[in-house]
C-alpha cells in the first residue's frame, strides 16, 4: 500500500543550481573594464589558492572576489528571508519590504548620513549600524501595531501595518532629502542598494547575524509548512501561530537588517528568487530555502555584474537592476496566471 | 466491546466573541465510539460552539474538559494529540501534495523540530487508506475536488490520531450521494472506537447516523439528548425557525422535511466569523 513515489530529482536540482552559482560567480568576476573568461577567471583563483601568481588578473580578480563574494552573500540572505516571509504571512507577494526591515534600515542609515554622524571603526561603520538598529525598530514596530489589534498579529493585519510603515519611513527620507540636499548620491546608494565601496569588513561585521539568520531560517521550515494550513489549522496542531510568526520573524528581521546594513534596501531579490525556487523544488521549506538563498545568489551576483558594466564607467545602483529585472517577470506572471502564476 | 469513555463533556459553556456570548449554557457530552451531531440555525453559532469546545476559540464561560483533563489545563501540545478539527475548507496557499498535508498534522506528535519517524509514516499511511485518498496523494487540493478535498481534510485529522474528532459541516457542498457517503465514514471512524462531533444542516442525515444530538436554539440555548427525543417535530419548529413535518417511508423509515419559514429572525448570517 506505498504510494509510487514520484520521482522527483532533488539531489540534481540542487547540483544544477550550484553549478550556475559557480558559473554565475566566475563570469562575475571575470566581467568589468578588462574581461576575462569564467575558465580564465578560475585558472587564476586556483593560481592564487596555490599560493602562486602576481599578474594583474590575479590582482583585478582578488579585488573582484570580495565584491562578487559579498553580491551571492546578500542575495542568498535576502532570496532565504523572502522565502521565510512569504511563508510566515502565507502570502506570495511578501518580502523583505514587508515588515518594514529594508525601509526602516534604509532611514536608520539616511539619517546617520544626513546629520554628518558617520564614523568607523574596525570596520564596523555607524552608518552600517544605524541601518541595523533602524530595520529591527521597524520590524518592532509592526509587530507592535499588529498586536495592538484585537485578533493578535494575524498575517493580514502584520502585511497592512508593514506596507503603512514602509511608506512611512520613506516619506521621512524623502524629507530629509528635502531638507537636507548633501550626500545625495550616499542616500541614493541607501535606497537603491549596491556593493561599491563594500569590502570584507563589512561583510564580516553583518556576517553572524546573516548566519543567525539562516540557521533559524531552516530550522522553522517545517513549523513555516504547517503555518501553511492557516492559522486555526496550525492551532489544532498544537502550534501558537502569532508566537511562531514573532520569533521567525524577528529572526528574518534580524538577517535582513543586516543584509541591509551592507548593501542597502535591494528589492525583488526576496521577492523573485523564492517564486523562481518553487518551480524548482516545491513549496516544502526545508528544500525551498536553500534553493531561494542559491538562486539569490545567482541573481544579485548577475544583476551586480550588470549595475557594474553595463553604463561603465558608471556605476548603476543594483537595486535598480533587480528592479528592472524582477517586477517586469513579475507583471508577466500575474498577466499569465493572476495570483495563481506567483504561487 | 468496553465501555465507552467520556472524550468530551461541556458544563454549562458559554461561547461567543468579544464576550457577547452567542452560545450560551451549553452541556453534552461525546462518548468514545458514538457520533455527536450538532445542529441549528445559520448564525446559531455551531462553529463558534465547536471551536470553542476543542479550545481553538477563548470561552467566555463554564467548563470544558477533554478526556479527564479540564480544557485550560492542558498545553497546545496536549490538546492536540486529544482532539483534532477539520475546517469547512482547506486553506493552503501554496501546492503542498496532498501527502505533505496530511503529514501536516503529525506536528501534533513530533513538535516542531523532529524529523517524520516510522510510526508518522504509518499513521499517514493508514489515514490515506481509511480515506481513500491514496490514489491522489502528489496531486495538490487546489487540483481535488470539493468531496476529495473534505476527504483529505479528514484524512489530515485521522494522520494527527486523536481519540476525539470536531468536523465544522463536512458535508456543505456536497451533493447527495457524497453526503451520504460522508456521513457512512463518519459512522466507521465512531465505530472504530473514536468519538465524532460534527455539525450538519441535514436533519434526517443526523437522524440516521448520530447517536446524539445537540440542538442550538436561535436564542443561544443548547439542547442535548438521544436523537429519537430530540430531534422532533416541535424542537426542530422552534430551533430551525421553520415547520417541520414528519412522514415514514417503509424502506427509509421516519424522515422529517422542512415546509415553511415561520418567522424572520432579527438578525441573521453571522456565522463563520472568525
Amino acid at each position: 500500500m506505498t504510494a509510487a513515489l514520484r520521482p522527483r530529482r532533488y539531489p540534481l536540482i540542487y547540483l544544477m543550481l550550484a553549478l550556475a552559482l559557480l558559473l554565475s560567480f566566475l563570469t562575475a568576476v571575470g566581467l568589468g573594464a578588462v574581461r576575462w573568461t569564467p575558465w580564465a577567471v578560475a585558472r587564476a583563483l586556483a593560481e592564487l589558492v596555490l599560493g602562486r601568481g602576481g599578474d594583474s588578473i590575479h590582482v583585478i580578480v582578488k579585488l573582484r572576489l570580495v565584491r562578487s563574494l559579498l553580491a551571492a552573500v546578500i542575495g542568498a540572505s535576502l532570496a532565504g528571508s523572502g522565502a521565510v516571509l512569504q511563508g510566515l504571512f502565507r502570502n506570495p507577494l511578501a518580502d523583505p519590504y514587508v515588515i518594514g526591515s529594508s525601509s526602516g534600515a534604509a532611514f536608520g542609515a539616511v539619517v546617520v548620513l544626513s546629520l554628518g554622524l558617520e564614523v568607523s571603526f574596525f570596520g564596523f561603520s555607524s552608518i552600517g549600524g544605524a541601518a541595523f538598529l533602524g530595520g529591527i525598530a521597524a520590524t518592532l514596530i509592526v509587530y507592535l501595531v499588529a498586536g495592538a489589534s484585537r485578533i493578535r498579529s494575524d498575517a493580514a493585519s502584520l502585511l497592512l501595518a508593514g506596507t503603512a510603515l514602509s511608506s512611512f519611513f520613506s516619506a521621512l527620507v524623502s524629507v530629509i532629502l528635502a531638507i537636507k540636499d548633501k550626500n545625495l548620491h550616499q542616500v541614493f546608494f541607501w535606497l537603491m542598494g549596491g556593493f561599491s565601496g563594500r569590502g570584507m569588513s563589512h561583510l564580516l561585521a553583518a556576517l553572524p547575524a546573516l548566519l543567525v539568520g539562516f540557521i533559524a531560517a531552516m530550522a522553522s521550515a517545517r513549523v513555516l509548512d504547517i503555518l501553511s494550513s492557516g492559522d486555526e489549522s496550525a492551532a489544532s496542531f498544537g502550534m501558537r501561530p502569532a508566537r511562531v510568526r514573532l520569533i521567525v520573524g524577528g529572526f528574518a528581521a534580524l538577517a535582513v537588517s543586516a543584509a541591509v546594513s551592507v548593501a542597502g534596501a535591494i528589492g525583488f531579490v526576496g521577492l523573485v528568487a523564492p517564486h523562481l525556487a518553487r518551480r524548482f523544488v516545491g513549496p516544502v521549506h526545508r528544500r525551498l530555502i536553500p534553493a531561494s538563498a542559491l538562486i539569490g545568489a545567482i541573481m544579485l551576483l548577475l544583476s551586480d555584474a550588470v549595475a557594474r558594466t553595463a553604463f561603465a564607467p558608471i556605476e548603476m545602483p543594483v537595486g535598480a537592476i533587480t528592479a528592472l529585472i524582477g517586477a517586469p517577470f513579475f507583471l508577466y506572471k500575474i498577466a499569465r496566471r493572476g495570483l495563481d502564476g506567483v504561487r | 466491546m468496553n465501555q465507552p469513555r467520556i472524550l468530551l463533556r461541556l458544563q454549562d459553556l458559554s461561547a461567543g466573541y468579544e464576550r457577547k456570548a452567542i452560545v450560551k449554557a451549553a452541556s453534552l457530552e461525546v462518548p468514545s465510539g458514538s457520533v455527536v451531531a450538532l445542529l441549528g440555525a445559520n448564525g446559531a453559532g455551531k462553529t463558534t460552539l465547536l471551536k470553542t469546545a476543542i479550545g481553538l476559540l477563548p470561552r467566555l464561560g463554564g467548563s470544558c474538559w477533554i478526556g479527564d483533563n479540564e480544557l485550560s489545563q492542558l498545553s497546545n501540545h496536549e490538546r492536540a494529540r486529544r482532539v483534532s478539527w477539520v475546517p469547512q475548507a482547506a486553506e493552503s496557499v501554496w501546492r503542498y501534495t496532498v501527502r505533505e498535508v496530511i503529514t501536516q498534522a503529525r506536528y501534533a506528535h513530533r513538535g516542531p523540530f523532529a524529523s517524520l519517524s516510522g510510526e508518522d509514516e504509518l499513521a499517514v499511511q493508514q489515514a490515506m487508506a481509511a480515506m481513500d485518498v491514496d490514489q491522489f496523494s502528489w496531486r495538490s487540493l487546489q487540483e481535488l475536488s470539493g468531496g476529495e478535498a473534505r476527504r483529505v481534510l479528514i484524512a489530515r485529522a485521522l494522520a494527527q490520531d486523536t481519540p476525539l474528532l470536531a468536523l465544522d459541516e463536512p458535508a456543505a457542498h456536497l451533493d447527495p450521494g457524497r453526503q451520504i457517503e460522508l456521513m457512512q465514514l463518519l459512522r466507521r471512524i465512531a465505530d472504530s472506537g473514536k468519538g465524532v462531533l460534527v455539525s450538519v444542516h441535514d436533519v434526517n442525515a443526523a437522524r440516521r447516523y448520530a447517536d446524539h444530538i445537540v440542538l442550538i436554539y436561535p436564542d443561544g440555548s443548547v439542547v442535548f439528548g438521544d436523537t429519537e427525543s430530540t430531534l422532533t417535530v416541535n424542537k426542530l419548529d422552534e430551533a430551525m425557525d421553520t415547520r417541520f413535518i414528519e412522514g415514514y417511508d417503509q424502506h427509509y423509515g421516519k424522515f422529517l422535511l422542512p415546509m415553511e419559514r415561520l418567522h424572520k429572525p432579527p438578525e441573521a448570517g453571522n456565522e463563520n466569523i472568525t
